[in-house]
């Protein structure tokens, strides 16, 4: 049943999808969440990262979905669709119904943007727009960010991670490198100098007596020891993508992303 | 005049003599004759108490005298002596109880100087040699990247002297007590938070020691840190006193007492005592003292000995520079001067190399 529902839910949209096919990028707004003015800046949004990273973006929005039907299982079958990304395809879902969010990516662009992890350093951004009902500026934040984790990706030779910290697609990566090396380059350079400087001086206080202990002297004549109290701290655990609201994911071996509520 | 200073000279030819470093016996450099210590303390005994006697005599008078060219703090500080192979007039600290003539090189004695002072116990007799000791500086320049090209180049030793410091020895048996806060933790996880558990601990310690023979130099002249860098001496080389040692040294006595002095031993051992006691302190994450330590001297005692310091002076851009070489074992001790541009030098050169090696690095292990 589940599945007979989803295809026919794909089946009506391709043919809007398959229309739009020479006219990338897609954005499908059944939920009339967008002014026309809006549409069009998202467009621009969209095309500019097809443009530099040949990675086409769909953004649809549904008035609902029925409750059996996950929106990320809904948003891989609208990327079964599109195929025009010669780097990538991406669909961001919104469900408005149940108030869910996805961003479904197809293999190629799954190398690009990490599972999910990438899609909650793009969510972290999208997010808080989403949550305040701006949703032209969240699609515009959609596309900006995945352009920055195509720009990180095509400087550094594989994806960001959640390690790497800070932002992607801003030319952080190698700054960050830089500014690394430099650190630990001022940290040797410190010991290397501190050496040098030491070996030019030999003279200071003895600090003990020990080249003077009698071996063999020592005898410990009282030890005691006394339990004195115990000290409990609890500390929260940092909860892994804490904040970036992606807490479900319908990957699968053609499928990546992943999706939240907002 | 009678003579206020004893030049050992040989009995055979009246030659002055040396003791040579290393040698059991004072030889005479001229007839080769060999004197024994014993043979040649006991010759000159006599000479030395009139020596001193004719010092005190001529103090007395100089003194009721009074030069008005001196302050008086300056006079209490340096004192003529006649050379007794030359007869000239040596003026030297209050504390210098061997030196040698200025006028003929003579190594002289000045017998007076040890009364109403402890008689040194023992001495580590000179091993190195001067050439010995110029030969050690010139090691101590080497691999130090940071001396001044014009140090070295230009480089010849003002002024070497060897010299016998008065040192403190103490040997002392202690009781030592120390208290230290120990703590062990212990980290538990659930699914929402990390506990950790720390137990704190109250561990007292009563430990029985002993220290054998810890060095205080006696000279308040002498730099402490200087003295106590040229450590270790070796004390299986310790030979009783005899002033035939001296000869051909310079020589200080103490100007800063055993009780003084023994303040200073005091520290070390109290640090080394502590750290014998917190060995035993086991099982804990982490150990603390908690206060100080209490360090009972249960036995001691206190040996004066004179021991071996080569003393070398060079001068750079008008700063003079000291360095002391273990006359027993040659450890050489000193403070160099750093060339400026050498060191912002190595500090970009280090700089630039070392972001180059890591920079790259980075690129090829993280992409």
């Amino acid at each position: 049943m589940k599945k007979r529902y989803i295809l026919c839910l794909a089946l009506a949209i391709m043919l809007i999808f398959m229309s739009a096919a020479l006219a990338n990028p897609i954005i499908f707004d059944d939920a009339k969440l967008l002014t026309e003015s809006e549409k069009q800046e998202v467009q621009t949004a969209l095309q500019k990262v097809a443009d530099n990273y040949q990675v086409d973006i769909a953004v649809v929005t549904l008035s609902s979905l029925p409750a059996n039907v996950a929106t990320g299982d809904y948003a891989n079958t609208l990327l079964d669709q599109i195929n025009s990304g010669e780097k990538g395809n991406m669909v961001f879902l919104l469900n408005m119904g149940e108030r869910d969010f996805y961003v479904a990516t197809d293999n190629k662009l799954r190398n690009i943007i990490y599972e999910t992890e990438g899609v909650a350093y793009m969510s972290e951004a999208f997010l808080p727009k989403l949550k305040s009902q701006d949703y032209a500026d969240a699609f515009v934040l959609v596309a900006q960010k995945t352009g920055e984790l195509c720009n990180f990706y095509a400087e550094n030779g594989r994806p960001w991670r959640q390690e790497d910290g800070g932002a992607a697609g801003d030319g952080s990566g190698l700054l960050t490198d830089v500014l690394t090396a430099l650190i630990l380059a001022g940290g040797v350079t410190f010991l290397v100098r501190s050496a040098l400087i030491a070996s030019m001086k030999n003279v200071r206080m003895a600090s003990n007596a020990n080249a003077y202990f009698s071996d063999g002297s020592f005898r410990l004549s009282a030890e005691k020891d006394t339990y004195l109290y115990t000290d409990i701290s609890r500390k929260p655990k940092r909860r892994e993508k804490e904040g970036s609201g992606v807490t479900t994911t319908s990957s699968d071996d053609r499928h990546g992303g992943g999706g939240g509520k907002f | 005049m009678a003579d206020t200073s004893v030049n050992y000279t040989c009995p055979s030819c009246n030659a002055p003599l040396s003791f040579k470093p290393g040698a059991s016996k004072v030889s005479c450099e001229y007839c080769g004759a060999q004197i024994d210590m014993q043979a040649m303390e006991e010759m000159f005994a006599e000479k030395e108490a009139a020596a001193a006697a004719a010092q005190a005599a001529k103090e007395s008078k100089w003194q009721t005298g009074g030069s008005e060219a001196w302050e008086a703090e300056e006079a209490a500080m340096m004192t003529a002596f006649t050379c007794s192979s030359c007869g000239a007039e040596i003026v030297a600290d209050r504390n210098t109880m061997a030196t040698e003539c200025c006028y003929c090189g003579n190594p002289t004695m000045l017998p007076n100087r040890f009364e109403g002072m402890a008689r040194p116990d023992l001495v580590i007799p000179f091993k190195k040699t001067k050439e010995e000791a110029v030969a050690a500086l010139k090691d101590f320049y080497k691999g130090k990247r940071l001396l001044p090209d014009a140090f070295t180049a230009n480089n010849r030793v003002e002024d070497i002297q060897p010299m016998y410091v008065p040192f403190w020895l103490f040997d002392v048996a202690v009781e030592a007590d120390a208290t230290y806060r120990a703590s062990n933790t212990e980290t538990t996880s659930t699914a929402d938070e990390i506990i950790t558990h720390t137990s704190y601990y109250r561990c007292t310690r009563t430990g029985q020691m002993k220290f054998e023979r810890i060095p205080v130099d006696g000279s308040e002249k002498m730099d402490d840190a200087f003295m106590e860098s040229i450590e270790p001496f070796d004390y299986s080389e310790l030979v009783p006193f005899t002033p035939a040692y001296m000869t051909g040294y310079l020589a200080d006595k103490y100007d800063v007492d055993a009780e003084r002095a023994g303040r200073r031993a005091d520290e070390r051992l109290e640090t080394s005592a502590e750290g014998k006691l917190r060995e035993t302190v086991t099982g804990y994450d982490h150990v603390e003292i908690d206060g100080g330590t209490t360090v009972l001297k249960e036995d001691n005692a206190v040996k004066y000995v004179l021991a071996p310091v080569w003393i070398l002076t060079t001068k750079y851009e008008g700063k003079p520079y000291t360095f002391m070489l273990n006359g027993q074992t040659g450890k050489m001790v000193g403070s160099l001067p750093i060339d400026k541009g050498k060191l912002m030098k190595y500090t970009v050169g280090t700089m630039a190399a070392s972001f180059a090696v890591i920079f790259a690095l980075a690129q090829v292990i993280f992409g």
